[in-house]
C-alpha cells in the first residue's frame, strides 16, 4: 500500500556530509514538511486556549436553570472561587 | 470467552467524517507546497515555540536554493498526502471485524441491555459513556477489563446502552439516570444482596455520579474512571470551543432530533485535527496482518461506531456541563437532586490518566479535591490508552481490581 519511504523520516535531520545538492534539497523539503505539520498541530494546540481568554459574548444567555436553593448557591460560591 | 474469526464484509465506510479526513489531508499537503513562496518571502505565521527553528530552516533552504527544494516539497507532499489516503483505504478494507461473542443479556430496559459478563463474584455495575460503544471495555480478548475484573473474582454487569429508540431519543440526562441507571443499579444490588460497586467510564462516571446522589445506599463504592467534573477546570480546551460553536450547531441537532456520530467526531477532531493525518499515513506502514494493525482497526471501529446522542442529552451535555460547567459549580441536579461529590459517604476511586486530552486531568480531579478521602489512580496514559493499552493493566487494571477487592 505504501508507495516508498518517506525522505523526512530516512534521513538524519542534521546530516549534510557526502550529500550531493538534491539529496540536500530532499532533506531540506523533509524539515519544511516536517516542521509545517508541527506549526499546524502547534496552533491547533494554542488556539483554544486563546480563546479560553477572550469574553464569551453567548455565556450572558446561557445562564444555568433555576432551581438552586439558596444553601446551593451559596455552596456553589465556594466552588467557584479561583475559577475563571 | 473468545472472538470468532474475522469475515470481511466490504469497506468499512468510515472513518467518520469521511470527507472531512480527506480534506484535511489534502488541504494539509496542498497547502504545503502552496505556502513555501511565502516561507520564502517570510510571511507565514510560524507558531512562537518553532520560529527559530523556521529561521534556521529558511537560511539553510536559501543556500542550497529554493527552486531545488521546491521540486522536492511537491514531491515528498504527494507521497505524504498518498501516505495518507493508503492508510486510509487500508483501514477501510480492513479484513478484521468485530464479532464479538457478546455475554449473556442480565436484564433488558428499552434500548438498554445489562451484558452479564459472568463469573461468582460480586456483581459490579459497569457504566460506560453514552458516547461510543461500551465494548471499548471488552474490545478485545487481551484487552479487556471486563475480563480482567472477572478474573480477578467479580461479576462485571456491562451497561449496553445500544441505540436510542423511540423513547430514548426524546430522553434527557435525567431520563436516561432515572429510568435506566437507577433499575439496573436496583438489579445489580439485588444480585449482589446489597449495596453493589459501581464504576463509571468517561460521562458514565459522571451519570454514575448523578446515580450515587440519588441512591448511594444502594452502592458499596464508586470507581470514577477519567470522569468530567469541572469542565472549565484549566486545560480544557473543549469549553471554549464547544461554547462558541453551540449557537450554530443546536438548531441542526434539534432538527435531526439526535446529534450522530460524525457531529461527536468533528468535536474529538477538533482537539487535535491534525492526528487522524499523522495516525493513517503511519497505519500504511504497518503489516496489516500483524496485532497492532487489528488494535487499530478495532480502536477506529468502536470510535466510528458510536450511536447518535439524544438531542436533550447533547444539549445538556454542552450547555449544561461544558458551557455553563454546572457540575464543576456544584449546581448540577438530577431530577432535582443536587449531584455534590463531596457529599457522598461511600468508598470513591477517582483515575485520572496524566495524558488524557478528552478529559483534561484537572477536570477529573476536581473530584478528588472535592474528596479528600478518595483514592487516586494515576494512569501514565490518554483517555482511550488508559483501558486498553499496553500499559493498562499495570496502569488501571490491576490498582482499581486492588481497591474493589480490597
Amino acid at each position: 500500500m505504501h508507495r516508498g519511504p518517506e525522505l523526512a523520516g530516512s534521513v538524519p535531520a542534521g546530516y549534510s556530509g557526502a550529500m550531493g545538492s538534491d539529496d540536500k534539497a530532499a532533506v531540506l523539503a523533509g524539515r519544511y514538511l516536517d516542521l509545517w505539520l508541527a506549526n499546524m498541530a502547534a496552533w491547533a494546540e494554542t488556539a483554544p486556549h486563546m480563546l479560553a481568554t477572550l469574553p464569551d459574548p453567548a455565556a450572558a444567555v446561557a445562564e444555568p436553570p433555576p432551581g438552586g436553593s439558596p444553601e446551593d448557591a451559596k455552596d456553589s460560591s465556594d466552588v467557584d472561587a479561583g475559577r475563571r | 470467552m473468545s472472538m470468532p474469526a474475522a469475515v470481511d464484509a466490504g469497506p468499512r465506510p468510515g472513518p467518520r467524517p469521511l470527507p472531512l479526513h480527506l480534506a484535511n489531508a489534502v488541504t494539509l499537503w496542498t497547502g504545503a507546497a502552496a505556502a513555501l513562496p511565502a516561507f520564502q518571502a517570510g510571511v507565514l505565521p510560524w507558531h512562537p515555540s518553532l520560529g527559530e527553528k523556521a529561521r534556521t530552516l529558511h537560511r539553510s533552504i536559501g543556500e542550497t536554493g529554493w527552486q531545488a527544494v521546491g521540486r522536492e516539497v511537491v514531491a515528498q507532499s504527494q507521497q505524504r498526502l498518498a501516505a495518507a489516503l493508503d492508510g486510509i483505504e487500508a483501514y477501510r478494507r480492513h479484513p478484521y471485524r468485530r464479532v464479538a461473542d457478546v455475554p449473556p443479556t442480565r436484564f433488558t430496559l428499552g434500548s438498554m441491555r445489562l451484558l452479564d459478563h459472568g463469573g461468582t463474584g460480586r456483581p459490579t455495575l459497569v457504566i460506560p459513556s453514552l458516547v461510543n460503544p461500551s465494548y471499548i471495555l471488552d474490545l478485545l480478548p487481551e484487552r479487556s477489563l471486563m475480563r480482567y475484573l472477572k478474573q480477578r473474582g467479580l461479576r462485571p454487569l456491562l451497561v449496553d446502552w445500544g441505540t436510542p429508540g423511540d423513547e430514548e431519543r426524546g430522553y434527557c440526562l435525567d431520563d436516561y439516570i432515572v429510568r435506566r441507571l437507577e433499575p439496573a443499579l436496583d438489579h445489580v444490588a439485588q444480585l449482589a444482596g446489597g449495596p453493589a460497586p459501581v464504576i463509571g467510564y468517561c460521562m458514565g462516571g459522571t451519570m454514575a455520579l448523578g446515580l450515587a446522589a440519588r441512591g448511594a445506599d444502594r452502592i458499596a463504592q464508586l470507581a470514577l474512571l477519567a470522569t468530567p467534573w469541572d469542565f472549565h477546570a484549566p486545560g480544557s480546551p473543549m469549553a471554549p470551543v464547544v461554547a462558541r460553536a453551540l449557537d450554530v450547531l443546536m438548531p441542526s441537532i434539534d432538527r435531526l432530533g439526535a446529534a450522530p456520530v460524525d457531529v461527536l467526531q468533528l468535536f474529538f477532531t477538533s482537539l487535535d485535527p491534525t492526528l487522524a493525518e499523522r495516525k493513517f499515513r503511519g497505519f500504511a506502514r504497518v503489516d496489516a496482518s500483524s496485532d497492532q494493525a487489528r488494535l487499530f482497526v478495532a480502536l477506529e471501529d468502536w470510535a466510528n461506531d458510536g450511536p447518535p446522542l439524544a438531542a436533550a442529552v447533547a444539549r445538556e451535555c454542552l450547555v449544561d456541563w461544558y458551557r455553563c460547567n454546572l457540575p464543576g459549580r456544584g449546581l448540577w441536579r438530577v431530577a432535582g437532586t443536587p449531584v455534590r461529590p463531596e457529599r457522598l459517604d461511600l468508598p470513591l476511586l477517582v483515575a485520572v490518566p496524566g495524558r488524557d486530552r478528552i478529559v483534561p486531568p484537572d477536570s477529573a480531579l476536581a473530584v478528588a479535591t472535592a474528596c479528600p478521602a478518595a483514592a487516586c489512580v494515576r494512569p501514565p496514559s490518554g483517555h482511550v490508552g488508559m483501558v486498553v493499552g499496553n500499559r493498562a493493566a499495570s496502569g488501571l487494571w490491576q490498582p482499581l481490581a486492588d481497591w474493589l477487592c480490597g
